[in-house]
């Protein structure tokens, strides 16, 4: 299969969902081998690369959801640098740092958006709460939230005869939501 | 409260000033305080459920690209191992079929002579009373596409449906004016409007194809080649291969 253009990438990435999934695949197909030879040139195993890749698209999936991002390079040089920072932190925190050896080219990320997935703990709460809220407003909740994706679309997506079905929804689920969080260990410390 | 207003404010979708004013009230009301303590922690959660969702759909990806680059191992039964002969011999056929289509060596023109359908407009099912609608179809469907030139700019500046602007596109096509050809494809794809999408990759595929930028008609092509799902795959899976 020939190689997507970034534009293209980008286009499905913000599409629908099997357009989605598409352009996941070919993220992975076109530019995993770069990062897995770079992680194991510094010290890492497939699976390292697996993952630090994988946190990397989490990243720049959160990011061309916002209107304002605009990307100043090219998605392969985009992604090697968040993997670089990524691979940097993990080593730092095992104390096995030394210096990278990367290819010379990379931009600056800004490290707030590099810290991706959660402790298992907080991990083990949101996959409760995702079972206690039901399929449905899961995944309404996360097409609204997280992908952001327009009401029309959601509301196609969830067979909805209506948008307005889809907003109501959109709000009964999130006001499910509030009752379960309200209740939680959490933000009763966060309100003291 | 609203919980709309506080989903903008908690997005950062507000605007500055109604952002300011929100705070404002913030600041006095402690009832909207937690109100939106807890609408920050319920999306925050929703953050971490959908990245959670995300990583899994990678990790599977990952072993599915594993698993088609391993070679089939010799514990595989015998039905996967009829497969790859079956898959081998259709690769075969594809190959001697490709290597006959390269033979013939079709130029760009002649593959876009043979693809290229104007849409059919059907503008007046919603309101059959509307003239200028029935008009522009007739004058469209007639082949004279000058005048339906004409029409279409005009009525698109009362009612920019993109059944109207893919007509227009195809018109300037026909007329050899492939720049305004794809500059309006272009414009109907920003719409993000999937029931036309698929066309206008297909057209603009195909108006790149006639203008020889065979680089940015493969671009489209592949974009309906490689989903089985979209209008015109399989007619652009095959232009693709003709045009290697």
């Amino acid at each position: 299969m020939k190689d997507w253009s970034d534009d293209e990438i980008i286009f499905c990435l913000k599409g629908e969902s099997e357009k989605r999934d598409l352009a996941l695949k070919q993220m992975y197909t076109q530019l995993f081998p770069i990062i897995k030879s770079f992680i194991q040139k510094n010290n890492g195993s497939e699976d390292d690369a697996a993952d630090i890749f994988q946190d990397a698209i989490i990243v720049f999936y959160e990011k061309i959801r916002l209107k304002e991002f605009k990307l100043s390079s090219s998605i392969r040089t985009y992604l090697y640098s968040v993997c670089k920072h990524l691979w940097l932190n993990k080593l730092r925190a095992q104390k096995k740092v030394t210096s990278l050896t990367v290819e010379n080219e990379s931009i600056i990320v800004d490290p707030m958006s590099l810290k991706v997935l959660g402790s298992e703990d907080r991990n083990e709460y949101l996959r409760q709460l995702m079972s206690s809220i039901g399929g449905d407003c899961k995944k309404v909740l996360i097409y609204y939230y997280y992908d952001r994706l327009k009401m029309k679309e959601i509301a196609l997506r969830m067979n909805f005869a209506t948008e307005q079905v889809a907003k109501n929804k959109k709000s009964s689920c999130l006001k499910k939501l509030k009752l379960m969080v309200a209740k939680s260990p959490r933000l009763k410390e966060l309100l003291k | 409260m609203n919980d709309n207003i506080i989903d903008l404010y908690l997005l950062d979708l507000l605007p500055e000033e109604e952002k300011a004013s929100f705070e404002t009230q913030l600041q006095n009301d402690e009832a909207l305080r937690s109100e939106v303590i807890i609408q920050r922690e319920a999306l925050r959660d929703i953050e971490g459920i959908g990245r959670i969702e995300l990583k899994s759909k990678l990790q599977s990806i990952h072993q599915e690209i594993k698993q088609d680059s391993t070679p089939a191992s010799s514990s595989n039964t015998s039905i996967r191992s009829l497969f790859v002969k079956i898959a081998a011999a259709a690769i075969f056929v594809a190959v001697m079929g490709t290597i006959w289509l390269m033979n013939q060596t079709p130029s760009t023109e002649d593959l876009f002579a043979q693809n290229f359908e104007p849409y059919e407009l059907s503008l007046t099912d919603r309101s059959s009373s509307d003239n200028t609608l029935t008009t522009i179809e007739e004058v469209y469907a007639s082949g004279n596409y000058n005048e339906a030139i004409l029409l279409l700019e005009k009525a698109i500046q009362q009612d920019n449906r993109l059944e109207l602007m893919l007509g227009l596109g195809i018109s300037y096509v026909k007329t050899d004016q492939s720049a305004k050809a794809i500059t309006i494809f272009k414009q109907i794809l920003k719409e993000d409007n999937f029931n036309y999408e698929d066309e206008a990759h297909w057209y603009l595929g195909l108006t790149y194809l006639k203008s020889n930028e065979l680089k940015n008609a493969r671009n489209h092509f592949n974009i309906l080649a490689t989903d089985s799902n979209r209008d015109h795959h399989k007619e652009a899976k095959k232009l693709l291969a003709q045009l290697k």
